[in-house]
């Protein structure tokens, strides 16, 4: 009986060496992640940036994703062929009026220029003085 | 009996070294796949509008009639300075360091100007747009604001 018990007490040990390891890799995902300067920002699906070398951080959160089929403003969902613009302004207001001044337009690399065009005027027209345009640094 | 228990324990012992690695691997992988695929590090580029104090009545507090113009159309660029044409660059191979050198030339020719104005064909593809303004800028050394003038037809 007393063999028994000690047994299973024996299979009941936390392996610390693979904890350790464990750690060690976590720790070295979020330092390599984290960015000293600037917010980290969600690069939208389907959407391929431009590279350029003269970049500046991104300040803020905010962004309007300028999609070949879709527009996406913070997690939101457009149509691209201009129907939805009067709820983009809207939306561009909202966050204007949160006391943002800085909104950051990623537009894919191939789109002929009138459509990030548009949105750039909508950007002005909802207040926003400045467009940054997304890019990846080189 | 004492013989079979080691034994059993022995088996116990060669399969979890084995497997302990190939997780550590596995972990190491997982994270810079995430990394690469959701956290790719998105910069910005500043665009200027024009602005009350650009404007022609306000012209003579900067260099009137000095103002550098880029046109990026469909076949090339054009610089102008003032109203004068001063290059054409066609999109053929090399145009990039071709505006570079113009553009170096033009600001060692007016070091204390810092804006450069873009009119885009609205045709244009948006990734030219992007390599025109990112030669315009050049790191800060040539013209760090690049103005957009947007022609309202």
């Amino acid at each position: 009986m007393a063999r028994f018990f000690k047994k299973s007490s024996s299979s009941m040990e936390l392996n610390l060496t693979s904890l350790m390891d464990m750690f060690t890799i976590i720790l070295f995902f979020f330092l390599s992640a984290y960015s000293f300067e600037g917010v980290l920002m969600k690069l939208v699906e389907g959407i391929t940036l431009p590279e350029a070398r003269s970049v500046i951080p991104v300040a803020e959160k905010f962004y309007i994703a300028v999609g070949k089929d879709r527009i996406e403003i913070s997690g939101r969902t457009y149509a691209v062929t201009g129907k939805d613009d009067p709820y983009i302004l809207r939306e561009l207001k909202d966050i204007k009026q949160k006391g943002k001044n800085y909104l950051v337009i990623q537009a894919d690399k191939d789109l002929p220029f009138y459509v990030a065009r548009n949105y750039i005027r909508l950007a002005v027209q909802a207040g926003f003085s400045k467009p940054y345009l997304a890019v990846l640094p080189k | 009996m004492l013989y079979k228990r080691f034994r059993k324990e022995k088996k116990k012992g060669t399969f979890l070294p084995i497997l302990i690695p190939v997780m550590n691997l596995f972990l190491l992988i997982l994270p810079f796949v995430i990394q690469n695929a959701f956290l790719q590090k998105i910069a910005s580029m500043e665009l200027q509008l024009p602005s009350v104090s650009d404007s022609p009545a306000n012209a003579f507090q900067s260099d009137a009639g000095r103002d550098i113009v880029i046109e990026i159309k469909r076949e090339g660029l054009s610089l102008f300075l003032g109203d004068a044409r001063h290059m054409n660059v066609d999109f053929s191979e090399g145009y990039e360091q071709r505006l570079y050198n113009k553009l170096l030339e033009l600001k060692n020719e007016l070091p204390k100007k810092q804006e450069i104005v873009i009119k885009i064909d609205p045709l244009i593809q948006y990734e030219k747009v992007i390599k025109v303004i990112d030669i315009c800028k050049s790191e800060g050394k040539l013209f760090p604001n690049v103005v957009y003038y947007d022609e309202v037809k």
